[in-house]
């Protein structure tokens, strides 16, 4: 794939209208738009608090003294900028060719997407590229130099090895300090409490995380005919079935799968969107950041 | 059923057809390069859980599915039902079947078109039995004498103890009886009390039944009065009464011991049982060749005695065999007779050599040295030696085979126990009297050998002008030996005349009058003593008071005369059913019987008598020719039995209403008719399109069961 295929011109033009906030109190090191950790400078009134020594004596509430003689201190709200990762899973599932478009080329693409949108907003973004351990990690960074490098690695990285998650989650845990949003681009296909689990301890450190689920349409249906040797892209086990005799239960254990992810991100409180890969896939990542603007 | 048709083999290939090419397109799979194969692995996985029990349903179902479809292909060549089980349907509550079949000889008879009347019998016993129940009981008899002992089955029987109990119902010989079997198996109910009772009486019906009619007065009531449904049938088919039928009911030479070269007659009894005339012929070997064949014609119903001319070259024993090509039964149409040919008979002759007893012509032992002169360069076959009484007065040789006391006036008593003792051996004695002769002392002498005591002559003088001639001017019952001698082209004893003889006090009671005058007194009377025979010619030998010195059948009356006085000389060789054979063998050793009916049946050690070696053994007692063989010799000898259903037919309509009376029941005219009149059982139901139902049941009920899966 190519850079001008990796986010069209047209797509580059509605991204410059796409807006992303962290829906969590972030860390950043520049002023931004998002609400920080910190106290700063704004002129939004956060809170009182009891002065301490060394406290900012711009920040006392005269008033406050006047009428109860106690040393309050004004605290403002912090705005700053975003520390986004974008966490890929380039596990082999990920190459499913699909009927119109491969997962891996609609993960590739909304990722473009999200991180010259976020490029614009001047928050930075990062790149973890995932399979069954930590394939690439690049620190968030803005700039056009470092969006470029990020999109030679979107480009140039290819699926291999098997899904997990959760265990690249451990990983990160390690490097990442700051508090940010980790936006996860993953087909799940492992088992979903562990999944949810890790991203939970994501979640539990104050990082904002959001999970796309994708898939594609014939892995929902199964839509074969006659007995069928299915190749597994990750580990190339052969696993044979009749389609016609299992399509049922199949979309059954798809239902629980979603259910149960769904269910697993509830609890930990992280935003969860199963994605179904499509051509049109500038145009399903603008309705989402859109709706995600929309929600309280 | 039976799936052992090769189509059907090529049917259920056919029906197996879609699962082989199901299992050859599972064998193409298509390979899918899939990455959700987690979620596959967990839809297989919980599959395999979930629904191995639905498996499992699908497995018997489609089992049951190829089951149903080699019934149904099997059904397709399934005999006709109708054929298969023929048999009456069953009564609601148990039932006690009495099965009598008449398993005797007449029953192997095949009729036009079919199969014996036992095998038909047969097969309706196994179709009876067959569609017994459980509760149920079926007693088998026999309607022959000396057949099996009754079985009773209860419950179902299965074809295996069905199939063994019916293959050892064979047609022997013995006659049939209504009365007692029937009394038996009204008998054998009694332990059945709860139980309906049907009788089934599987017979041919032969005419002799006729008087059985006469005894069954009583049976009609009784079954009536027991509830017995009596189902008889004929399985005799009426329009064979005239199928072509000649019986040889006997073959007989008069003994078993002939001398070489002698013309004889053997005489065949054969009776046309048929209601038409019958034109054969009757074909005569001797040791396995051809020797004669003579045509003959019979009236319907007709019995004769057929003479067949018959002379033995060779000394030793042979084998004379009598077949018509026309017998039902082919045991009934051959008959043999084993012979053992002498060279020559040694007679010594006592005869009056005085001058007295040549008065008016030759003495009779003149005519005696004449008959037996030899004709040409041909030995005759008998050879005299005249002796005297004093010669005769001691133990006689082992050579000699009959003595004839021709005539002597007196008797000399001293010759009375060597002359017993010489008959009870087998010898042979023949007393001709004259006209001199002194009855009181034949009497007094040989009391314990003559036939009859003599008295005295019939006339004083002899007149040319009074004679009298052999009553009837035949034979009869005169022995075999002399049976064409009255015929007109073989002799003419039937004209002898006889113009005196004496007159004999009662005979004693084991002498038999074989030959009477015309005024009924006796000519020869015969007496057995011990193995041996002794004859009493009345008359005389020579021409003093007779012309049969003169007639043609002079010297042939005399040779068969000694012939059959000489046939105690040799050990029987035809026997009758149970006689003891006893055969002098030249070897030591080891003797094999083989029966008439192909079976090794006995093997027996010869055993030394007077440095001889002697074969002794009862043979089995079925009529025919047992041959026996050891030590390099061979021999042959016969059980001779009248044949005890020779008449095939069955009783007439007249008889068949009769019967039908004194049983209650008409007759069937065979199984099916049978079948027909009572309601067939109809187990045997066609079956397929029930397969069919089902088959289709069961093929949509997979269907939708795997679509739920």
């Amino acid at each position: 794939m190519a850079f001008i295929d990796l986010l069209p011109p047209q797509a580059a033009a509605q991204a410059r209208h796409l807006e992303f906030f962290a829906r969590t109190r972030v860390e950043g090191y520049l002023k931004g738009a998002n609400a920080s950790k910190l106290r700063g400078q704004s002129s939004d009134f956060l809170r009182h608090r009891q002065y301490q020594a060394g406290d900012d004596l711009r920040h006392l509430d005269w008033r406050v003294y006047a009428r109860s003689d106690r040393l309050v201190t004004r605290e403002f709200e912090e705005y700053t900028n975003l520390d986004v990762y974008l966490a890929l899973d380039f596990s082999g599932s990920m190459a499913y060719p699909g009927t119109a478009i491969s997962k891996l080329a609609f993960m590739r693409h909304c990722a473009a997407l999200l991180a010259y949108a976020l490029n614009l907003q001047r928050d930075r973004c990062g790149l973890v590229a995932t399979t069954d351990r930590i394939v690439h990690f690049l620190k968030p960074a803005g700039g056009k130099k470092h969006l470029a490098e990020l999109f030679r690695l979107l480009v140039t990285l290819e699926p291999a090895g098997e899904t997990n998650v959760g265990r690249c989650v451990r990983h990160l845990l390690t490097q990442v300090r700051r508090k940010g949003v980790f936006l996860v681009f993953s087909d799940c296909y492992q088992e979903p409490d562990e999944l949810t689990r890790a991203l939970g301890t994501l979640r539990l450190q104050g990082h904002d995380v959001v999970l796309y689920q994708m898939h594609d349409r014939d892995e929902a249906t199964l839509p074969f005919n006659g007995f069928t040797q299915f190749r597994d892209l990750e580990t190339g086990q052969l696993d044979a079935a009749d389609p016609l005799e299992i399509r049922a239960a199949y979309a059954a254990v798809c239902q629980e799968h979603l259910a149960r992810l769904q269910a697993g991100c509830n609890r930990f409180g992280i935003e969860f969107h199963p994605l179904e890969a499509v051509p049109h896939w500038d145009r399903v990542m603008a309705q989402l950041l859109r709706e995600r603007l929309r929600r309280p | 059923m039976t799936l052992l048709h090769p189509l059907a083999l090529v049917g259920l290939i056919a029906a197996l057809s879609p699962i082989v090419i199901y299992l050859l397109l599972r064998r193409r799979k298509t390979e899918i390069p899939w990455g959700a194969s987690y979620l596959l692995r967990l839809t297989l996985t919980s599959k395999r859980k979930s629904s191995r029990w639905k498996q499992f349903v699908v497995l018997a179902c489609r089992a049951l599915i190829l089951a149903l479809v080699a019934l149904l292909l099997a059904e397709a060549f399934r005999p006709n039902p109708a054929s298969a089980l023929l048999a009456p349907a069953l009564p609601d509550g148990p039932v006690h079947r009495l099965l009598l079949y008449d398993d005797s000889a007449s029953m192997a008879a095949v009729d036009a078109g079919q199969t014996s009347r036992l095998t038909r019998a047969s097969a309706a016993l196994e179709a009876l039995l067959a569609t017994q129940r459980a509760g149920d009981y079926a007693t088998l008899l026999s309607l022959r004498e000396g057949g099996l002992a009754p079985i009773t089955l209860a419950g179902r029987v299965d074809s295996a103890r069905s199939r063994e109990l019916l293959d050892r119902l064979v047609p022997s010989e013995g006659a049939i009886d209504l009365h007692g079997p029937l009394a038996t198996a009204l008998s054998r109910l009694a332990s059945t009390p709860g139980a309906q009772a049907e009788l089934y009486l599987f017979s041919d019906f032969p005419r002799q039944l006729a008087a059985e009619v006469d005894h069954l007065p009583w049976f009609a009531a009784a079954a009536a009065q027991r509830g017995v449904r009596v189902v008889p049938v004929n399985l005799a088919d009426p329009a064979a009464a005239t199928a072509p039928n000649l019986v040889l009911d006997e073959l007989t030479l008069g003994t078993d011991l002939v001398p070489q070269g002698l013309p004889l007659t053997l005489v065949v009894t054969a009776t046309n049982h048929t209601d038409a005339p019958l034109a054969t012929s009757i074909a005569l070997l001797m040791d396995g060749q051809e020797w004669s064949s003579q045509p003959v014609n019979f009236q319907p119903n007709e019995q004769r005695r057929l003479p067949l001319p018959i002379a033995f070259a060779a000394a030793g024993p042979h084998l004379v065999t009598a077949s018509v090509p026309v017998s039902r039964l082919p045991a009934y149409g051959t008959r043999s007779l084993s012979v053992q040919v002498t060279p020559r008979l040694q007679v010594w002759v006592v005869a009056d050599t005085s001058e007295a007893a040549a008065a008016g012509g030759l003495a009779d032992a003149e005519f005696l040295r004449r008959a037996a002169a030899p004709v040409g360069d041909q030995p005759a076959p008998i050879e005299l030696t005249p002796v005297t009484w004093q010669e005769v007065s001691q133990p006689l040789p082992p050579e000699v085979d009959v003595v004839i006391v021709a005539g002597v006036p007196f008797a000399a008593a001293g010759a009375a126990e060597p002359l017993r003792a010489f008959v009870q051996r087998g010898g042979g004695l023949i007393f001709t009297l004259a006209p001199a002769l002194q009855p009181g002392g034949y009497n007094e002498g040989f009391a314990a050998l003559l036939p009859a005591a003599l008295t005295t002559p019939a006339r004083e003088e002899v007149e040319p002008a009074t004679f009298g001639l052999l009553q009837g001017g035949g034979t009869r019952p005169f022995a075999p030996l002399f049976d064409d001698l009255a015929e007109e082209r073989q002799g003419d004893l039937g004209d002898v005349r006889f113009y005196n003889y004496f007159r004999l006090a009662a005979p004693a009671p084991e002498s038999a009058v074989l030959l009477r005058l015309g005024d009924d007194s006796p000519l020869l009377v015969h007496r057995a003593l011990g193995r041996g025979q002794v004859y009493l010619w009345t008359s005389t030998l020579g021409v003093a008071w007779n012309s049969l010195a003169v007639r043609q059948s002079g010297q042939p009356l005399l040779y068969r005369l000694v012939t059959a006085a000489a046939r105690g000389r040799v050990l029987p060789r035809n026997l009758v059913p149970g006689q003891r054979a006893v055969l002098p063998w030249p070897t030591a050793g080891r003797v094999e019987a083989l029966q008439p009916d192909g079976i090794l049946a006995q093997v027996v050690e010869t055993a030394a008598w007077q440095e001889t070696h002697v074969v002794s053994f009862v043979p089995a007692p079925i009529p025919g020719v047992h041959r026996l063989r050891g030590g390099g010799h061979e021999e042959a000898i016969t059980v001779q039995r009248a044949p005890a259903e020779g008449d095939l037919r069955t009783v007439t309509a007249a008889t068949a209403e009769r019967l039908a009376t004194a049983l209650g029941a008409p007759l069937y005219a065979g199984w099916p008719a049978a079948v027909q009149a009572l309601g067939a059982a109809d187990a045997q139901r066609p079956l397929w399109p029930w397969l069919l139902l089902a088959l289709l049941a069961l093929y949509l009920f997979e269907t939708w069961f795997v679509r739920q899966l």
